[in-house]
């Protein structure tokens, strides 16, 4: 727990130190193990002009074991589930694939690479996934919508 | 008593101020009178040397035991005579020849200088000739290039090495790629396989908690780098190839079925301070993931159990001395694991487990059919799972559909075999009569297969009503056609015909019955118990056609031959 804390409160300094566009954190509260997120779409994909809202969460033996990221946003997306948990999926996100040594920055910047493109292969949603495959433009469509209806 | 290079410095002397003036640029000179000085110096190739000690074998080594240079200054220093400058190591390791070499280079330095202060020359030279290890490796004939040391002094300079590695490491500074703080060497951890260093606190907490959970997958090295190249190595090796392909040119003929990822061998746990129930655990649960991979593992029946059996561990543990891993397995809940873990041989490379498995070479037999399970050593039967039946039990799979081969031997002992009354072993009768002794020494009747008293075999076949009564000689040329001509080494026991023997008349004429028997041996799933009752016991009285029989056998007292047909003892009739 204290080396969680001590690692957590490094990280946090790094990512203060060095922000990184489009992804902003926010500790919610003094112990810091939970965060409030904010990505904004990537200019170039169809979630531009969207502010999403995610919440994550250490576990107390962080790094040992994978934080949990959600969306608190809806959005339109193969890879995060539509409802009130929006869990994401992320490989190195899974506990048998996490390593301690990844970073939090690192795992949201890879979330935020998921909105430039969209992982159909690996998808939660598999509806929206099948529509991402196979008609783009609808996909496209109902994803600006809720990008405008929810991420405004 | 040793001079300061300040009590040098102020000596009216140039060989005096020479020396001082060295002794404070290397602190570590000794000067042991004003005129004369020594100084070790570390010998650390920049390139680690690769050295043999007499053997095939090559050692990395990165650093030797230092060189020391002895200055002593004459008078006519440094106008009309050169320093003599003296090189030793402890112990001398440095091939005569190449301390000649340097010797001579160092002594025409003042020549070339024409005459000067040069012992600071000669210890630079020396210094820069240790950097690239004094030229010591040079193209032999064949092209390698190496160092020979002589074998006793293997132990010295390994060690040596090892230590001033180990000093320098700990005297370095690592950021932690887990708890991301810099800390001292000391307590820090060089993984063996790819050098990373974590801090010691953070690798055993992360491996305790991984171990604890089972994860053993995630006791492997955590650096950004290791896991992009495990990535790869799992994805390059996850298409199994389908069965039958012959391995592709230049690739090791690999199995993937019990196959792990690498992970960290259980001697470099206990170095970075996993206690001895972790390190027990640990083997354990990847000795049971290797068993688990390999799909010919046999498991306990028993629901409760379920252990496998104590063939596969051996097979596993076989396959992995084979494959040179330096990952010791040993049986379920032994209590010497641990001990032997960390008694294994220390090698660089990571715990593979077997690469090969009995399935790689198609020659390989088949398991046995009795296999023992290694922690409650139940005795079952690999093929129909229920409890050990003896080999010569008919029975089948419960999962799978018998081969053709199965049900043409089921048919065929349903045919001309008849079970035991007490053991069951389906037996063959060859020739003579129906009274049968069993390997297991149980008299009964061929015909039906009851028992028969030992003490008056005859009187089943001379009761009325037995259903046997006078038929103690039917089928007296044993079961069939058939059992004829295996008597005769004419065909195996399946009937596939065997090459005639070649010259009746030769010495060695038998040779091919008993070659005939061999192949019956190799042939069969089972072994086919068969009794000739080459002799009826002398007590019995023999009446009418028992009388005609060719008398009694010496011999007839050997039941139950290991496959019953003994060509060459059967007497002919």
């Amino acid at each position: 727990m204290a080396q969680a804390a001590k690692r957590i409160t490094r990280e946090y300094g790094e990512i203060e130190a060095n922000p990184v566009a489009g992804i902003s954190i926010r500790p919610i509260d003094e112990d810091m193990f939970k965060w409030n997120i904010e990505l904004t779409g990537p200019k170039d994909s169809i979630y531009a002009g969207g502010t999403f809202k995610l919440l994550l969460t250490l576990p107390a033996n962080y790094p040992f074991k994978p934080p949990i990221l959600s969306f608190q946003t809806k959005i339109y997306h193969p890879n995060v589930s539509n409802d009130d948990k929006g869990s994401m999926c992320l490989g190195i996100l899974r506990s048998d694939q996490w390593k301690p040594s990844c970073k939090i920055m690192a795992v949201l910047e890879m979330a935020r690479g998921l909105l430039l493109e969209p992982n159909p292969d690996d998808a939660v949603e598999t509806t929206i996934a099948e529509q991402f495959k196979t008609d783009k433009s609808q996909f496209e469509k109902n994803a600006k919508q809720w990008v405008k209806q929810y991420a405004k | 008593m040793l001079l300061t290079s300040d009590d040098l410095l102020s000596f009216p002397d140039e060989r005096s101020q020479e020396l001082g003036t060295i002794a404070a640029i290397y602190p570590e000179l000794l000067l042991t009178s004003p005129f004369s000085a020594t100084i070790s110096l570390p010998v650390s190739p920049i390139l680690p040397v690769p050295v043999s000690f007499d053997t095939a074998e090559f050692f990395p080594i990165s650093h030797f035991p230092a060189l020391t240079l002895q200055f002593d200054l004459p008078s006519t220093y440094p106008e009309h005579s050169p320093p003599e400058i003296s090189l030793s190591t402890s112990p001398a390791w440095i091939p005569a020849e190449a301390l000649k070499r340097l010797k001579t280079e160092i002594d025409s330095l003042w020549e070339d200088f024409g005459g000067g202060q040069v012992v600071f020359t000669a210890i630079d030279h020396v210094q820069q000739a240790a950097e690239h290890g004094f030229g010591f490796v040079r193209p032999d004939s064949n092209g390698g290039a190496w160092l020979n040391l002589p074998a006793e002094l293997r132990l010295h300079i390994a060690d040596f090495n090892a230590c001033t590695k180990k000093q320098q490491f700990e005297q370095g500074t690592y950021e932690c790629g887990i708890c991301l703080e810099p800390k001292k060497g000391t307590q820090c951890h060089r993984l063996r396989s790819c050098t990373h260093v974590f801090c010691l606190l953070c690798l055993s907490s992360y491996y305790s908690s991984m171990i604890t959970e089972g994860h053993i997958s995630s006791v492997v090295c955590s650096d950004p780098a290791c896991v992009k190249k495990a990535t790869l190595l799992n994805n390059a090796t996850a298409p199994p190839t389908p069965p039958g392909t012959p391995p592709a040119e230049g690739i090791p003929s690999v199995s993937h079925k019990i196959m792990l990822p690498p992970t960290l061998p259980p001697d470099e746990l206990k170095d970075i301070g996993l206690n001895a129930a972790l390190l027990k655990r640990y083997v354990e649960l990847k000795q049971k993931a290797a068993l688990e991979k390999d799909p010919a593992t046999v498991y306990c029946p028993r629901q409760w159990c379920q252990a496998p059996s104590r063939d596969s561990i051996k097979i596993l543990n076989a396959a992995m001395a084979e494959n040179h891993t330096s990952y010791y397995l040993s049986d379920y809940g032994s209590e010497a694991v641990v001990a032997a873990a960390a008694a294994a041989a220390v090698t660089p490379t990571p715990t593979r487990s077997g690469n090969r498995t009995r399935n790689d070479t198609p020659d390989t037999p088949e398991p046995p059919k009795l296999q023992i399970c290694s922690r409650c050593t139940f005795a079952f039967c690999r093929v129909c799972a229920q409890g050990w039946h003896g080999d010569f039990q008919i029975c089948r799979s419960s999962n799978a559909e018998p081969t053709p081969a199965e049900l043409a031997s089921e048919a065929y002992l349903r045919e001309h075999t008849t079970p035991c009354p007490q053991c069951t072993s389906p037996v063959l009768k060859s020739h003579g009569c129906n009274h049968m002794i069993c390997k297991c020494q149980t008299h009964f009747c061929f015909l039906c297969s009851s028992y028969l008293p030992p003490g008056e075999p005859f009187k089943h076949y001379n009761t009325r009503g037995t259903g046997c009564y006078m038929r103690l000689w039917e089928g007296e040329g044993g079961d069939g056609e058939h059992v004829r001509m295996i008597r005769e080494g004419r065909v195996d026991l399946i009937g596939e015909e065997l090459p005639p023997p070649e010259a009746p008349d030769a010495p060695d004429a038998p040779a091919p019955r008993r070659n005939a028997r061999r192949e019956v041996e190799n042939l069969l799933p089972f072994v086919v118990g068969v009794v000739p009752v080459p002799g009826i016991p002398r007590r019995v009285p023999v009446r009418g056609r028992f009388a005609d029989w060719g008398g009694t056998d010496d011999e007839g007292d050997t039941e139950g031959e290991e496959l019953g047909v003994d060509f060459d003892d059967v007497p002919d009739t």
